[in-house]
């Protein structure tokens, strides 16, 4: 019967997870896949992600103007600099799929729910973060948890949408969240 | 029932270096499956696994692709 399945390579974590000691994430396995159900197109997921990365954003430079330590708020600062390329890179994405020259300022005054990725809510975090003059590394490990939830909820998307090119691009926004995460861990491991 | 049952063949790899293959490896390109129960991957998980219970997998084979490696934990 195994034989038959035809796996390839296939290998097991030893240990599961309590081995990983890497970043995790929570929340159920449909947590905002609701929004992965309506988006039908390329363009609805561009327009989704635009929509976090603005939320990202936003929280990214709130928190700088309300902490109280000097390098959590440049640190803040550069997160929210990273986001606003983020958002053009995913404007030009959008420019290629769609043949849209205005993709930024569409993007931009879209309804989109912004809502900060697969379900998480920035009010309290931000709240955590800037209580108290949470220090440089509260600050990094509150971007890498909504970097990894991101990340997820990208792939668990992807399961969702079978359409190819939709498919090809929710893996490479979950790269770029990858790449992300593994930037704010190096980050992390200079500030150790 | 043993996980190793239901794959062949399996190899064992550490958790340095199944996050080795991971950052070598672009996401879409091999599979983070979690077989574990939906309460326990709610509670926490690895970053984009894949949930499908282990008493449910021999019916669900097909949500997965054969020609991508597979990381189960």
């Amino acid at each position: 019967m195994l034989e038959e399945e035809g796996f390839q390579e296939v290998y097991n974590l030893q240990g599961g997870i309590k081995a990983w000691q890497g970043i995790t994430v929570a929340g159920p396995p449909d947590m905002g896949i609701e929004l992965a159900r309506e988006m039908v197109s390329a363009e609805d997921i561009i327009r989704l992600a635009y929509g976090m990365e603005k939320s990202l954003g936003r929280f990214y430079r709130e928190a700088s103007e309300k902490t109280g330590d000097p390098e959590a708020a440049e640190l803040l600062g550069k997160l929210a600099g990273i986001e606003e390329k983020h958002k053009q890179q995913l404007a030009d994405l959008w420019g290629a799929v769609s043949g849209a020259e205005t993709a930024r300022a569409s993007l931009e005054t879209d309804g989109a729910r912004g809502a900060l990725e697969g379900g998480l809510s920035t009010g309290d975090y931000l709240e955590r973060v800037t209580a108290n003059n949470q220090g440089v590394k509260e600050v990094i490990s509150v971007a890498m948890m909504f970097e990894a939830q991101a990340m997820d909820f990208y792939m668990r998307c992807s399961e969702e949408i079978s359409q190819p090119d939709a498919n090809h691009l929710l893996h490479n926004l979950a790269q770029q969240e990858k790449g992300h995460l593994a930037a704010l861990g190096d980050l992390m491991d200079r500030k150790a | 029932m043993k996980i190793r049952s239901f794959f062949r063949p399996v190899r064992n790899m550490t958790a340095d270096e199944a996050r080795a293959f991971m950052t070598e490896h672009r996401e879409g390109s091999y599979t983070l499956l979690d077989v574990r129960q939906e309460r326990e991957y709610a509670k926490e998980r690895i970053p984009g696994a894949k949930l499908i219970p282990l008493p449910q997998l021999s019916d669900r084979w097909d949500e997965l692709d054969r020609q991508k490696p597979v990381i189960v934990y």
